[in-house]
């Protein structure tokens, strides 16, 4: 019965679903890259200021 | 259909393409009304214009075709050639794909989002790809998820991994799927090692197991923040940046540059006989057949003419495509195209998607070196193929290459010469039905001639001799 309604659903609201499945997922990736980018940032000034 | 309306466009309820005088306006439709507002006043449409994200257009006072539902008649920038993503090499494609995830990136951030990702509302004004869809924006609507997700995936990303896990050739796929390959069928298609990319493994495997079947109906009530939409977006673009092609060089895109059949006064005579077929019918478009890496084709493409390069190879076109954009060139396109197969009419009531005949006819066609592949290596009669050149050109620049050359004589190493008409006098009498001569000239140090040919016949005033 399930896949017979699951027919009725373009693949379009399929991916729609799917989205808000992998939201948290999503969100954590620009949440690590802020904090990569931040720790590089710092790291780097360090760095510059020891060479100087 | 309603007069003049262009067939491609017919899906799309805020607007539609439409041709008249042979100029090409979009009429946009009252239920459009406030996102082409908006569109305009949040400054976004100034925001991708100004960077070449996407064609300017003007407003213009024409009469709409559908007066009861128009809101504005425009005028867009033309792009001379429209082309499709299955004649497009994998470079192509990637650019058009990071090119959208661009603009909807510039478009999240003035509270718009595209509402459509569609491949095929990308074109190539030389070799820049550029957003051609001006209905594409509607206003972001508050924690919800990209609507065009699914269409981004199936338009770009799948042919762009099968087309770099497997074999380039296959983003001819897209010519049978026109709204983009189905993900279940790229994840089967695709080998194991591409379950290692994590974005892969999240946007095409488990996206497709997801629609396979373990959906439920009801739409969930957790929210799509901003934050996943920003992830989602990186993502994507990070899953098409990593994605290469297996590989560009083939034998026909070092045909040029590792010749051994040309001498250098050959060439150089080639070279200057085509720029004087090219002053000569001063054309606004030429199309090179069989261009190869467009060596010749750029002859036109620097005297400012819109020159297209069809080439059935993919490597060549992915090598004129990537050094037209080292290089800047602006008037360049090049395409895959097997003559012996070209780009049919497709989609619905086959009209969606042209035919390369309906795309034509080209001011000048150049087919150089290309006779004996068509004749000798797939047994296509003279007549034929006199007649199908008649069909998309006004002027014809052809190169024949008679059974005496090198070339020809390495196909006909391995196959009987069942070709008694190919003789310089056959090929005259087989084009003389379709074109009137305006020059002929033989090439230096070989047995070649080149012919400067012009439609004789109105296109279209007889029924097609095949």
């Amino acid at each position: 019965m399930l896949r017979v309604q699951l027919a009725y659903i373009d693949p379009g609201s399929s991916s729609y679903l799917f989205q808000i499945l992998i939201a948290s997922l999503l969100a954590v990736g620009v949440g690590v890259r802020v904090f990569w980018k931040r720790i590089s940032s710092i790291a780097r000034s360090v760095f510059s200021r020891g060479e100087r | 259909m309603r007069d003049g309306v262009v067939a491609g466009s017919f899906r799309d309820p805020s607007g539609f393409v439409f041709e008249r005088s042979g100029q090409i306006y979009r009429q946009v439709n009252r239920r459009y009304q406030d996102s082409y507002d908006l569109l305009l006043s949040c400054g976004l449409y100034e925001a991708l214009v100004s960077r070449g994200l996407i064609v300017h257009h003007e407003e213009v006072d024409l009469a709409p075709p559908d007066p009861a539902i128009a809101y504005r008649v425009l005028r867009p920038e033309r792009i001379p050639f429209i082309s499709y993503p299955y004649e497009w090499s994998f470079s192509q494609l990637r650019d058009a794909a990071l090119l959208t995830l661009e603009v909807q990136e510039i478009a999240l951030a003035h509270g718009m989002s595209l509402h459509d990702a569609s491949a095929y509302n990308v074109q190539f004004r030389g070799a820049k790809p550029v957003l051609i869809d001006t209905l594409s924006f509607e206003r972001i609507r508050k924690d919800e998820p990209w609507i065009a997700y699914g269409q981004f995936c199936r338009h770009f990303l799948a042919p762009l991994a099968l087309m770099a896990y497997r074999d380039v050739r296959l983003g001819s796929l897209l010519r049978d799927h026109i709204d983009g390959i189905p993900l279940d069928l790229a994840a089967l298609l695709l080998p194991l090692r591409a379950r290692m990319k994590p974005s892969l493994l999240l946007h095409l495997h488990a996206h497709a197991r997801h629609q396979a079947g373990t959906a439920t109906t009801k739409r969930s009530s957790r929210s799509f923040s901003a934050t996943a939409f920003q992830g989602l977006i990186e993502s994507l673009r990070t899953a098409v940046k990593r994605l290469q092609p297996a590989t560009s060089k083939t034998q026909w895109s070092s045909y040029y540059s590792e010749a051994d059949h040309y001498s250098d006064e050959t060439l150089r005579h080639k070279q200057a006989l085509v720029e004087a077929a090219i002053d000569y019918v001063a054309p606004e478009t030429v199309w090179d057949l069989g261009a190869n890496t467009g060596r010749f084709a750029r002859l036109a493409a620097k005297r400012d003419i819109s020159a297209i390069c069809f080439d059935s190879d993919h490597g060549s076109v992915e090598e004129s495509y990537r050094r037209a954009v080292e290089l800047d060139e602006h008037n360049i396109t090049s395409l895959i195209c097997d003559l012996t197969n070209p780009s049919p009419s497709l989609g619905w009531a086959h009209k969606e998607r042209l035919s390369l005949i309906d795309r034509g006819p080209a001011d000048l066609v150049l087919a150089l070196a290309l006779i004996h592949h068509l004749a000798i290596g797939n047994n296509v009669p003279l007549g034929d193929i006199a007649c199908f050149l008649h069909l998309i050109s006004r002027y014809l620049f052809i190169e024949f290459v008679p059974k005496t050359d090198p070339k020809v004589a390495v196909l006909l190493s391995v196959r009987d010469d069942i070709f008694e008409d190919y003789t310089i006098a056959g090929f005259e009498n087989a084009f003389a039905h379709w074109f009137d001569q305006v020059e002929t000239k033989e090439l230096a140090d070989s047995q070649r001639t080149l012919h400067l040919m012009r439609s004789r016949r109105p296109r279209g005033s007889e029924a097609v001799g095949f």
